[in-house]
């Protein structure tokens, strides 16, 4: 006999369970502070999360040219300025910063995954309706998950008091590996 | 080797998801695990097959040998200068590694199964291998069997490298993250890895980062001691991080001695130290005569490739390598089946044989859009 007698899969037939066919994860931990997800990883993975998250959502979350237009779809003190501009208006010169949605936290699914950066959606978003007690929360415009009923509009700060061990080292070099890949199409499969 | 229509199992689809398996069907619609088809092959077919795949990587492991005793032969294989030792290092002292996979063009009827090339880095088609055909051959086919031991084979693999480890040691597994087959390749190794008994963490490639203190760490700053990393040799030399490798304190899989292994001038190698070996084709490094395969000695997926047929191109691949050097192979009609073509993906796990996998296509060149279809034998 030439086939194997058993394929057991221990871990796979879960996993596949939390992926979507896009690619990206439907399900995930939400994190709304630094000690939040401390409590789940360690504090380098979630500093390096956090502000991939926030860099994701500079790029990602909607742009308005002033608060007022922000907060009129968001609400009351839920905007933030940023310097990105969004696609396709990085050449416009009058208007140098811009209003979004402040984050209000992040999820992290699988440990492979980016982080999905998160805020609160418009008060009047078309989505699936909240379970009750729970409030909706967004991403990039699509409906992702639900927050607790007591998360209120806090911001989220990645400036939360570090731990000296984490302050005191320098920060290692990442990023090295991986760009030659991403200069051709296609996977790295052969 | 028959080509038989047969019933696809009702939700197949759903079947291959929940083995981790969503790339199923192209964009367009068309599938690309195609199970209305499977090719059945005869135990003697299976044999030749397994003695060929066996001779084949004993003839590569002596090439990667030859080039580790004169280093100035990496030039062929465009190897960066600074590596020639690192890779030569790596051959000689043996780094384990844990695959591969040849393409065989094979015509029973006109003669043995023919090397095209050598995917002994980062082969893809691992999943539909070693559980999708398995589990269709189970739930379709139950009493027959398959050339397919891979996935037994991978768990035996990992135990025997994991021997080589320290008791507390930890493997690292890299994928893009963001690419499906990627990401669901190396879950499946990890998989086959927690059935060996290892300890492993997952890491999106670019997430690796490097400290004076402990070379490549992971994202909790654990030193990346032992490492998968699906990610070709040819790329990882060209890196910001490259020069950090030649300081060796990781256990790269596969090793850098596979780069020798998983490029085109291989071919010409194989020809000039094996010349007329009936598994074969004439190979090198200048335009040869008749029908020929013109292929770069850096390339993936078919692509860049260009069949002549009397010094005329007879049809060509698109692809992002046309500015690599070329090597000349002599064309291997693959039979074709109600006009499809068939490239046999046959595994190394280790150093033995461990199963194949087919792939068919209407083109002759096999890339990407090829459809893989389940086998059996009886």
């Amino acid at each position: 006999m030439k086939r194997s007698r058993h394929v057991a899969l221990a871990l796979l037939g879960t996993a596949a369970a939390l992926s979507g066919c896009d690619g990206r994860d439907a399900e995930g931990t939400i994190f709304q502070s630094l000690a939040d997800c401390r409590q789940f990883y360690d504090e380098d993975i979630c500093r390096t999360k956090a502000s991939e998250a926030e860099t994701l959502h500079a790029q990602t979350a909607p742009k308005y040219q002033s608060k007022a237009a922000c907060e009129a779809a968001f609400g009351g003190e839920a905007c933030v300025e940023t310097p990105t501009p969004p696609p396709g208006q990085e050449q416009q010169a009058s208007s140098s910063s811009w209003f979004m949605p402040a984050m209000m936290g992040f999820m992290l699914g699988r440990a492979l995954s980016p982080p999905v950066p998160l805020h609160y959606g418009p008060p009047s978003a078309a989505g699936p309706a909240p379970q009750p007690g729970r409030q909706p929360v967004y991403s990039a415009g699509s409906y992702v998950g639900s927050a607790p009923a007591g998360a209120t509009r806090a911001r989220w700060s990645a400036n939360a008091p570090a731990s000296p061990r984490v302050a005191a080292l320098a920060p290692p070099a990442r990023g090295g590996f991986g760009a030659t890949g991403r200069g051709y199409s296609g996977g790295a499969g052969s | 080797v028959k080509r038989r229509r047969v019933a696809p199992r009702p939700r197949w689809q759903a079947k291959l998801e929940g083995l981790g398996l969503a790339w199923h069907t192209h964009e367009d619609g068309r599938p690309y695990w195609d199970e209305s088809v499977a090719y059945e092959l005869t135990a003697a077919e299976v044999d030749t097959l397994e003695a060929a795949t066996n001779e084949l990587h004993r003839l590569c492991l002596a090439a990667a040998d030859h080039v580790a005793a004169d280093p100035e032969l990496m030039d062929r294989f465009l190897v960066p200068r600074q590596f020639r030792d690192y890779v030569a290092t790596s051959r000689r002292r043996g780094d384990p590694h844990l695959y591969g996979r040849f393409d065989l063009a094979w015509d029973p009827a006109t003669g043995p199964p023919k090397l095209l090339e050598y995917n002994a880095d980062t082969p893809t088609c691992l999943v539909e291998t070693a559980v999708v055909q398995w589990f269709w051959l189970e739930e379709t086919h139950s009493g027959a069997d398959q050339f397919n031991s891979v996935h037994e084979r991978l768990i035996e693999r990992w135990k025997a490298i994991g021997a080589l480890m320290p008791p507390d040691g930890v493997l690292h597994l890299s994928a893009y993250p963001d690419i499906d087959e990627e990401r669901a390749t190396v879950e499946y190794l990890a998989d086959t890895l927690v059935q060996a008994g290892l300890a492993h963490k997952l890491i999106g490639l670019e997430d690796i980062g490097w400290s004076e203190a402990d070379g490549l760490i992971d994202l909790s700053g654990a030193p990346i001691r032992f490492w998968f990393k699906l990610y070709p040799w040819e790329w990882l030399v060209r890196d910001q991080f490259a020069p950090r490798l030649l300081e060796d304190r990781t256990g790269i899989i596969e090793p850098p001695w596979k780069m020798l292994l998983s490029n085109k001038a291989l071919l010409p190698l194989l020809w000039e130290l094996f010349p007329d070996h009936p598994n074969l084709l004439p190979a090198a490094h200048h335009p040869l005569d008749g029908d020929v395969v013109v292929k770069p000695v850096l390339a993936r997926e078919g692509a860049n490739v260009e069949l002549r047929r009397a010094g005329t191109a007879a049809l060509a691949t698109t692809g992002p390598y046309g500015e690599s050097p070329r090597i000349w192979q002599r064309a291997a009609p693959l039979p074709a089946f109600d006009g499809n073509h068939v490239v046999i993906g046959s595994w190394v796990i280790g150093d033995e044989s461990g199963g194949i996998v087919l792939r068919e296509d209407e083109s002759p060149v096999t890339g990407p859009r090829s459809r893989v279809v389940p086998h059996l034998f009886a």
